[in-house]
């Protein structure tokens, strides 16, 4: 009997080490490579499940990488700094009235199979997603009217109306497939393409579920990357991704965790680094249908209610700074900056008593809670609206409505699953929430998202005819002063009358090691998106680097 | 056999209803997955892409009950469609990859914790009163409390980072290709060592006060007393009269605990970075990722009940009452 039960136990016991070992799925079998020469750059590109080797250019799930080191749309323009990168395309040219974009080709690029971009290949990387309105993640079909080559390095597209702006998403956010691979798929979405051909800088080398390796593509038009080799790790637990990297074997990452200068600088100040940069503008969106807060007043004494250090120390751990009024993404937009800006729009200052005083102005009065009332009898107060798990934004919204409780505004924080509460916010089923906005290489891109009527980033449901004209002024024009005056107008709209109420930064995080490589982007020298996820700058910001001799 | 068939029958008639519950549940969240697509990327999509994403992922206004039979259809066909976390990596494929690795961490781990659990609990018993009966079921009681992330966070911290004895994260070293080889499969023990101490500490004390007390029960009864006095061995009286018969609540405990190993473990796996289910379960239903979340639920199910279906057919052998007279 006894014997019996261990025999049992043992076949059980190398039963299942069997399998564990059957089910390492691999698919690409290892080349026993010469001794490394070059140390590979480590990459943990955020916290993931088990990878799945998924290089679908089209997915939004696509591994990273996919897109920036395999593929490249035309052109990359810097969100965080004032440069455009020529990638496949060299130059482009607005005509007919900015209805007409003419793209001209870079020479000389290759697919990493050997065979040279053509036209055709950029024609129909665009036409690709009018024939599948499910990869057309951009909307590029909504404006475009026709793509079409025009001899051996040019393509035109034409636009149903002028906007300008609109470019971007087809110079930059459009990636360059090979026609020949890509047209024999009947449903190119679900595809998962493990063996990408592109004309990144990289390409794909082994794959496991727990890590992948890029390789410098030899054939790359901006010469083979000095960078020889990366590594993508996977990590699930944000526990065992700080503990790699304050041990110093993570060049790159995107990991957010508190108390940064001791976890990870203090462990090697000479290598160690991080550069939280600007991403975009996180708000606190009224809804203007609801009565209450359609009235300027209440509006103004909430943001004046606000205690924004407060929100940035406590809530985000000193890591995104206070907003200003004009909700401009800053440092990256300062040049959009109107240089006769009122020095009351150039930053919020905290005043409970400020607040109270707008709201005794307006006409209300407290009840025996102590909450303002208004000259009809209804109370002052809101429910602000949060994803659950969000942890830093849930702290925020609590320490604003114990803010607002303090001035005389009942709120209480009502904390949702990301999809009740995205439902609620696009559908201006809610009273305050906090979101984040827009952005883009101009300020444009946060306005019109906030501003444009019926547009999915106006939450608020914002429509005025001053705004709508700037922004359709902006749209139309391709001249720099013409823009400038456009944005100036938006600036002051949003600064007087708080469609939304700006409260701190968005960072993007990024920390990366010196000890191998160098060459980073910094906040002084901002010269592409800093993090692994920042498609496709992960491209650029890698061609950058320099392996420590 | 009409105790087998009728056993058969109420496995099939669970898995219809586990598989129905499965396809309801997820369906009652609010959102659907292309929304929560877009939150994952917190803004770096554009609020555009949500009618191109839900064109991709198939989110459809068709009437529920059409939608079931479909689902119905294709799982009796093997088809569990293309995860939406992952799209579009086939579900098959991704519960292929981490099944494995799940099996073997917390599967050994299990086995390995029962089988010390209940051998500990016999020898306390056994000794009742001596030294370690006073040692092992205190400590057991503590480790037992321990909560297991809880756990596994100090084991990373002391034993991963501070004092290197232990890899921090992973299956095995993100340098090596996974074969069939020596220096590998060494690799891999090594890796597993960690996260399987944590499973086994923390419920090792479960079984062995459970298999302690039902023990020291089955010792007072008289047939042990009469063994004894027949003279016989002790090793014998102690595994063949009274381990026997006081194991078999903790059968059925092993059934459970065996059949809930594919769900993954789930904190510890989440902690050490294990490339195991217990992620992907999480992934899964943050996402709203239907076609995972059912796939790893029926999984699931399916071992729980396949589970119990077995240790019932073993019942039916070790403890005859438990045939209730139809057999036969």
């Amino acid at each position: 009997m006894k014997r019996v039960k261990f025999g049992a136990l043992a076949a059980l016991l190398s039963g299942t080490s069997i399998l564990a070992l059957a089910g390492c799925g691999t698919t690409t079998p290892t080349t026993t490579a010469a001794p490394v020469k070059a140390h590979t750059l480590v990459v943990i590109p955020g916290l993931n499940g088990a990878f799945a080797d998924n290089f679908n250019p089209y997915s939004p799930s696509a591994l990273s990488g996919t897109l920036g080191l395999i593929y490249q749309p035309l052109f990359y323009f810097n969100l965080v700094g004032p440069q455009v990168y020529p990638l496949i395309g060299k130059s482009y040219q607005w005509s007919n009235n900015n209805r007409t974009l003419t793209v001209t080709l870079r020479p000389g690029v290759k697919w990493s199979n050997g065979t040279p971009v053509t036209v055709n290949d950029v024609v129909f990387s665009f036409n690709i997603l009018k024939k599948f309105p499910s990869l057309d993640t951009s909307g590029i079909w909504t404006h475009l009217s026709s793509v079409a080559a025009s001899g051996t390095n040019q393509v035109v597209f034409q636009f149903n109306t002028a906007d300008v702006p609109f470019g971007n998403f087809v110079l930059g956010d459009t990636y360059i497939v090979p026609a020949k691979i890509w047209g024999a798929y009947t449903n190119p979405a679900t595809v998962t393409n493990p063996d990408p051909v592109g004309t990144g800088p990289y390409l794909t080398d082994t794959f496991t579920s727990q890590a992948y390796t890029y390789k410098a593509n030899p054939l790359y038009w901006g010469g083979e990357p000095k960078v020889q080799k990366l590594q993508y790790l996977d990590y699930t637990g944000n526990e065992s991704a700080t503990l790699a990297l304050a041990s110093g074997t993570i060049d790159w990452t995107d990991l957010f965790f508190p108390h940064i200068n001791k976890v990870y600088v203090s462990k090697a100040p000479q290598y160690n680094h991080y550069w939280f940069s600007v991403g975009g503008t996180n708000m606190l969106y009224p809804n203007l249908k609801n009565p209450q807060l359609s009235k300027l007043a209440v509006r103004e004494a909430i943001s004046a209610a606000i205690n924004r250090p407060q929100l940035d120390k406590v809530g985000e751990y000193g890591y995104e700074a206070p907003a200003t009024p004009t909700a401009l993404i800053l440092p990256p937009e300062k040049s959009w900056l109107n240089p006769n800006l009122p020095a009351k729009d150039s930053g919020f200052t905290y005043d409970p008593n400020k607040a109270v005083k707008l709201l005794e102005g307006a006409g209300f009065k407290r009840n025996a809670q102590g909450i303002f009332t208004s000259p009809g009898g209804t109370p002052l107060s809101f429910t602000i609206e949060v994803p659950t798990g969000w942890t830093d934004w849930d702290t925020d919204c609590a320490l604003m409505a114990q803010d607002l409780k303090q001035v005389g505004i009942n709120a209480t924080v009502q904390e949702l699953s990301y999809g009740a509460y995205y439902s609620n916010i696009t559908t201006g089923n809610y009273q305050l929430a906090m979101s984040w906005s827009g952005s883009g290489p101009t300020p444009y891109y946060l306005y019109q998202s906030l501003l444009e009527p019926k547009n999915a980033g106006n939450f608020e449901q914002w429509s005025n005819p001053t705004t709508t004209a700037a922004l359709n002024q902006y749209r139309t024009s391709s001249n720099l002063g013409v823009q400038k005056q456009a944005i100036y107008t938006l600036e002051k709209a949003v600064a007087d009358n708080l469609p939304a109420i700006p409260l701190i930064y968005g960072a993007t995080w990024f920390e990366y090691s010196t000890k191998y490589f160098t060459g980073w982007p910094t906040a002084q020298n901002p010269y592409a998106q800093p993090a692994p996820y920042n498609y496709p700058a992960e491209g650029i910001v890698l061609a950058h680097l320099t392996p420590r001799s | 056999m009409r105790f087998i068939l009728r056993r058969l029958g109420f496995l099939l008639l669970s898995l219809w209803a586990a598989a129905t519950i499965n396809f309801v549940l997820p369906r009652l969240m609010p959102g659907n997955p292309a929304i929560l697509m877009i939150g994952r990327f917190k803004g770096q999509i554009s609020p555009k892409a949500l009618h191109a994403l839900e064109l991709q992922f198939g989110v459809t206004n068709t009437p529920l009950w059409s939608q079931y039979l479909t689902y119905l259809n294709h799982l009796v066909h093997g088809q569990w469609g293309l995860s939406l976390t992952y799209y579009p990596v086939p579900v098959s494929r991704i519960i292929a990859q981490s099944l494995p690795w799940t099996l073997g961490l917390v599967g050994v781990a299990t086995v390995l914790s029962v089988f010390i659990g209940v051998m500990l609990g016999i020898f306390t018993a056994w000794h009742r009163g001596g030294k370690w009966d006073a040692i092992l079921p205190t400590m057991s009681t503590f480790t037992a409390a321990l909560p297991y992330f809880w756990l596994a966070l100090i084991l990373l911290y002391l034993l991963g980072y501070l004092w290197h004895w232990f890899p921090m994260a992973h299956a095995y070293s993100s340098t090596l290709t996974p074969a069939f080889t020596l220096p590998f499969i060494s690799n891999m023990l090594y890796h597993a060592v960690l996260p399987a101490l944590t499973i086994v500490i923390s419920s090792i004390g479960g079984w062995l006060l459970g298999m302690r007390n039902n023990m020291v029960q089955t010792l007072g009864e008289d047939y042990v007393l009469f063994g004894e006095a027949r003279g016989l061995k002790s090793n014998r009286l102690m595994f063949q009269y009274a381990a026997r018969n006081a194991i078999l609540p903790s059968m059925t405990g092993f059934a459970m605990a065996i059949g809930f190993v594919v769900g993954g473990a789930l904190l510890t796996e989440v902690v050490f970075s294990y490339p195991g289910l217990g992620y992907q379960l999480l992934a899964a239903v943050q996402n709203e990722d239907y076609p995972l979340m059912q796939g790893l639920f029926l999984i699931i199910a399916f071992s729980v009940l396949v589970a119990n279906f077995l240790v019932e057919l073993l019942y039916g052998k070790l403890d005859p009452r438990t045939r209730g007279g139809a057999s036969q």
